[in-house]
């Protein structure tokens, strides 16, 4: 049976594991087969920023794995409009096509998915 | 309802780890059951067979496994998350040769893909994060 997985992710790209763990996640999701969505709330908008240098952090390149998720299947990628305008970020700021969404349109966002998975 | 759960928080240092617990234990008290607990990040230490936990505090791994026990749950242990922290079965530990292990049954080292299938399997899945 296929599911709608909606992958809520509101932490930056480093500082914690949470963006690699989301990241590989939705990885395994994805190679399931499954419809898969990400939301990214807040701070969670900059692990799509563009140019992200990984090498003096020691950690994997989040981005490069995102980056990837469309070949996979992931099928949509949303942002919140005023998240964008907050930080001062606009759709060239980012590695891939992002959905902008207002604010008030999550709450159809969550219920449409069978499974909400946040980070 | 068969109710899965994907926890992230770790045990003892976060409230939300504690909280995944009773919530396992109370799935007990209803008509429900639960099915699959998927430990990733941090949550994995709490497989450790080695802890010690100080006298007259809570060991949560034994609840953990009378969880297990009683409910008939499965206890499963994220492999890349485990794996980076130390915790290695013993055929983890045959394989990279390492000298120990210290996850034992009803832990079970396993992927990504035994949360999906959760998420899949289940009419719910909830997650505990840190």
């Amino acid at each position: 049976m296929d599911k709608s997985f909606l992958f809520v992710v509101s932490h930056p790209p480093h500082g914690t594991s949470s963006a690699r763990e989301s990241t590989e996640a939705l990885m395994a999701t994805c190679a399931f087969g499954q419809q898969v969505r990400l939301l990214a709330l807040n701070d969670g908008l900059y692990q799509f920023i563009k140019e992200q240098d990984t090498i003096l952090l020691n950690m994997k390149d989040t981005a490069a794995m995102l980056s990837s998720l469309p070949l996979y299947g992931l099928e949509e990628i949303s942002v919140i409009e005023e998240d964008l305008n907050a930080r001062q970020l606009s759709p060239e700021n980012f590695i891939l096509p992002l959905d902008i969404i207002p604010r008030a349109a999550v709450s159809k966002l969550f219920k449409s998915a069978d499974v909400v998975l946040s980070y | 309802m068969k109710i899965s759960l994907n926890i992230t928080a770790a045990p003892y240092s976060n409230q939300a780890h504690l909280t995944a617990l009773k919530f396992a234990e109370a799935i007990a008290e209803t008509e429900h059951q639960l099915a699959r607990v998927f430990f990733s990040g941090d949550a994995v230490y709490v497989g450790n067979s080695l802890r010690v936990p100080p006298q007259g505090e809570e060991d949560f791994t034994a609840r953990w496994i009378d969880v297990a026990n009683a409910q008939n749950a499965e206890l499963i242990l994220c492999v890349s998350a485990s794996l980076k922290r130390g915790m290695l079965d013993k055929t983890e530990a045959d394989r990279y040769e390492k000298g120990t292990f210290n996850i034992t049954s009803p832990f079970i080292i396993s992927g990504l893909g035994q949360l999906v299938e959760a998420g899949i399997e289940s009419d719910r899945l909830i997650t505990f994060g840190g």
